[in-house]
């Protein structure tokens, strides 16, 4: 079961880097526990790079049911998280760690 | 307050709940406790060192260190989880007396029990060392601030001290379980677990764009949401997903394959040995 | 489930633990929701107020090409409220210091979110009274947030440290709860093994009657078949001891009528009397059990004891013509008379018996401090230290049937003489003989003052190193 598991791995692994070159790219900030900016428009049914630079002191995790994904973001460090293909919609994210302030939006848009 | 409630309660619920079903499997199979011990001390000391050095982490391997360490945790909690699973398989499709002997064979050679020991502290410490630098982070974003820091550690307390006592809940809702049908549902529990924790790898391994993630096989939301309290649990219990991708799901069917079949298997066997 | 106190303690704990959270969240909900309506509220007021006074300052405002700024406030606060005037057409009339030149927000009434200067401000845009312009009120997230909940948190503080408390009264009162079976267990552990006596149910609760019912049925059961067994071996030893006798006489009958005895005879008459030995032995063990010893404990000069028993078995003695010796203070101990008689008469015996013809045996009783020694020592085979735990269990001889020594026994003096050791709390230990070779027996006893009740004590001049040859008696 290992192997197959790892064969799935690899076969997508071959796909993704061949894909990797076009992936547009978006990038978010976070300032004082703000997103910046609060509103992200990407397009619809392609795969999304998204750089999220933490310009606070403090760690941040930026999570989003909608769109299934969490990372942990430490203080002043950068991550990359891809998201979609994505149908067209509004996909609210937010910074776990200070969610009544850290709130943002991706509008996908055909 | 809440935000610490919720996401403490989400770590402290999972490492609980495993510790507690293993503690129950091993109350029902007379072997000791002192490998909880060992294991939570193991897992604290591991999620200090991951929270500690998140940073290096994070930066590895080209900023997706974080994932795929996280990938490998989980990896290494799913292969002992089948192979706990495969180990236990035999004991639920025997008859009663045959059972006793079985484990008898299996369990009074010390290198079963060692197995069996070894298996539980690396699922419970890698589990619990994954989840708990979570809440180490956490904390740390709010050691500035005295009064935020203290809402987050009220909330943190709230949320282990609801952890936890359901953790204790259902390890003594199991022990009173008869053991003929605590390994059975054992048995369901563990494999849909680790059916959920490989979906988990598939979504890090999405996230850093290594798979390709697609609309999701289906969207149970409506029914279940993941985030709601029974969601929450559910996600603990067996990795309810609301709304998986169809990579995770593949995951999730090559993982519980092996326990399943080997139960199968089991099964197959005990109808021509009764036929016989 | 391997303790019922800590089943009880952590599952009530943890029971309470979920109502009492669930309660504090339920609360938290529910405060938060009526703090928001009381900020939102506080908003309305504030409208109010700007609806009150900024009218009046339309008109020259009108003339100034500048929104006018009115100051910041000078007062420190936790939460301040901002505000910005607009005209109809979106140009800026007046604002607070805290809030941008230009509008946060499109005009919509209602209640809005924005970020700006670095927070998230919360804001509630509304038309002036008169329709001629609008206001946008806000106010500072976080600050809102914080303020709300450092309210609410006062009342969750004590809920969440009351969890320990309550855990702590739980255990203590389990621990009481669960006082009587504590009890039971020790009263039960405390119990002499000879002790059968049915358990006390007067002030037990009803939870526990049954078990005591059940427990009292089996010991009286366990009591009943003791007695039995008690009465069993030694009414069959004493039973023995008739026909014994019986074959006695008629064995000295035989020798009489058949002169000269044939071998067999002379053999016959051995065996009765080992038998008889035997038979002895047994009731002594029988007798001096602890479990149903029924001695006459009194004070006993035990150096007047080990000369009575010298003397006793002086014939033995000659027989084999060993040397013997006796040393000592004299020392009294508590005890009962017969019981020590029969472990001085096992000890010598022993010695006789397997010390090979013209060995050295030696007696010693010492005042150690409190403690009474009395040495029985020889220069015979001696016992290996490996045997020396064995050689006190029932029917053990060393080596089995073919004793080195050949000489006949039946393995029980060694178990009599404990037993009578232990009947007087004392203390046996076997070690090498202070001769070239051969075995020490070293039985320590608590010593006891000397009473009156005693028969006349030794003279002082007589005890010291006072040897006793082969043919020596005496009295």
């Amino acid at each position: 079961m290992n192997n197959s598991i790892k064969y799935t791995l690899f076969a997508s692994l071959l796909l993704g880097a061949t894909t990797k070159a076009e992936v547009p790219t978006f990038t978010l900030e976070i300032r004082d526990h703000l997103f910046y900016p609060a509103q992200l428009v990407v397009p619809a049914n392609t795969k999304v790079k998204l750089i999220i630079i933490n310009r606070d002191a403090t760690p941040e995790e930026f999570e989003s049911y909608e769109l299934n994904r969490e990372k942990i973001i430490m203080g002043g460090a950068k991550a990359i998280i891809f998201i979609g293909p994505l149908l067209p919609g509004d996909y609210p994210f937010f910074g776990e760690f200070n969610p009544k302030t850290a709130q943002g939006l991706i509008r996908v848009e055909n | 307050m809440l935000d610490a409630v919720l996401l403490i309660l989400r770590e402290v619920l999972e490492a609980a709940l495993i510790l507690s079903l293993l503690l129950a499997l091993s109350q029902k199979l007379h072997l000791q406790f002192r490998w909880s011990l060992i294991a939570v001390t193991i897992g604290t000391i591991g999620s200090w060192l991951l929270a500690h050095y998140a940073y290096e982490i994070a930066d590895a391997m080209d900023g997706t260190g974080q994932e795929l360490l996280n990938a490998a945790l989980y990896s290494v909690v799913i292969l002992s989880v089948i192979a706990l699973g495969l180990f236990i398989c035999p004991l639920a499709f025997k008859s009663h007396l045959e059972n006793n002997l079985t484990q008898k064979k299996i369990f009074a050679s010390p290198s079963g029990k060692k197995l069996i020991y070894r298996l539980c502290i690396v699922i419970v410490s890698f589990s619990l060392a994954r989840e708990a630098s979570e809440i180490w982070i956490y904390l740390s974003a709010f050691t500035h601030d005295t009064e935020m820091l203290s809402s987050a550690l009220i909330g943190s307390a709230i949320g282990a001290g609801i952890g936890m006592s359901l953790g204790a809940s259902t390890y003594y809702a199991f022990t009173f379980m008869q053991k003929s049908y605590f390994i059975p549902v054992f048995l369901a529990i563990i494999t849909l677990l680790a059916g959920g924790l490989s979906m988990q790898i598939a979504k890090q391994l999405m996230q850093i764009g290594w798979l390709d993630s697609a609309t999701p096989l289906w969207d149970s939301t409506f029914l279940v949401d993941e985030h709601s309290w029974v969601g929450e649990l559910l996600y603990a219990l067996i990795g309810y997903d609301s709304r998986p991708a169809p990579i995770q799901g593949i995951f999730y069917l090559l993982t519980i394959t092996p326990v399943v079949s080997a139960c199968a298997w089991h099964a197959w066997q005990l109808r021509v040995k009764t036929h016989e | 489930m391997k303790s019922i106190r800590g089943f009880l303690v952590i599952i009530l704990l943890a029971i309470v633990t979920l109502a009492n959270f669930a309660a504090v969240l339920r609360g938290y909900l529910g405060s938060m929701d009526e703090a928001e309506r009381l900020f939102n509220q506080r908003m309305l007021q504030q409208v109010d107020l700007l609806n009150y006074t900024l009218p009046q300052l339309l008109t020259t405002a009108e003339q100034r090409s500048e929104a006018r700024v009115f100051p910041a406030r000078t007062l420190a606060t936790e939460a301040s409220l901002e505000f910005q005037w607009v005209a109809l057409d979106g140009t800026l009339l007046a604002r607070s210091n805290a809030m941008p030149e230009q509008p946060v927000v499109p005009l919509e009434q209602g209640f809005q979110f924005a970020n700006f200067h670095n927070y998230r401000w919360h804001l509630f845009v509304t038309p002036s009274s008169d329709k001629s312009s609008w206001f946008i009120v806000a106010e500072r997230a976080d600050q809102r947030y914080r303020l709300a909940e450092s309210m609410i948190l006062q009342a969750v503080y004590p809920m969440v440290f009351a969890i320990p408390i309550i855990g702590l009264i739980i255990w203590w009162i389990i621990g009481v709860g669960l006082k009587p079976i504590a009890n039971l267990a020790r009263e039960l552990r405390q119990r002499e093994a000879t002790d059968l006596r049915a358990l006390e149910q007067q002030d037990m609760p009803v939870e526990l009657i049954q078990l005591a019912q059940s427990a009292n049925d089996l010991l009286r059961r366990l009591d009943s078949s003791f007695a039995r067994e008690k009465r069993f071996s030694g009414d069959a030893a004493h039973e023995l001891r008739t026909p014994i006798a019986a074959l006695k006489i008629h064995c000295e009958n035989l020798l009489h009528e058949l002169q000269p005895a044939p071998a067999s005879v002379l053999k016959l008459k051995q065996g009765i009397e080992r038998m008889s030995y035997l038979v002895e032995q047994i009731l002594l063990l029988n007798r001096t059990a602890p479990d149903h010893f029924m001695g006459n404990f009194e004070t006993v000069n035990l150096t007047q004891l080990v000369k009575q028993t010298i003397v006793e078995q002086s014939a033995a003695l000659e027989l084999k013509h060993h040397q013997i010796e006796f040393n000592g203070d004299e020392c009294w101990v508590s005890g009962d008379r017969t019981a020590l008689t029969s472990l001085l008469n096992n000890l010598l015996g022993n010695a006789i018996k397997y010390t090979p013809d013209g060995g050295q045996i030696a007696i010693n009783t010492w005042l150690r401090g409190g403690d009474v020694v009395l040495e029985v020592m020889d220069n015979g085979p001696g016992i290996p230290a490996t045997e020396r735990e064995r050689v006190f269990d029932r029917f053990y001889r060393l080596g089995g049937d073919r004793h080195s020594s050949k000489t006949t026994g039946c393995g029980l003096g060694l178990a009599i003489v404990q037993q009578v050791v232990e009947l007087h709390g004392a203390r046996i230990a076997l070690t090498q003989s202070r001769y070239e070779q051969g075995l020490l027996i070293i039985v320590t006893f608590t010593a006891c003052l000397a009473t009156s009740t005693e028969s006349k004590p030794l003279h002082l001049n007589q005890l010291l190193d006072h040897k006793v040859g082969d043919h020596e008696q005496l009295h």
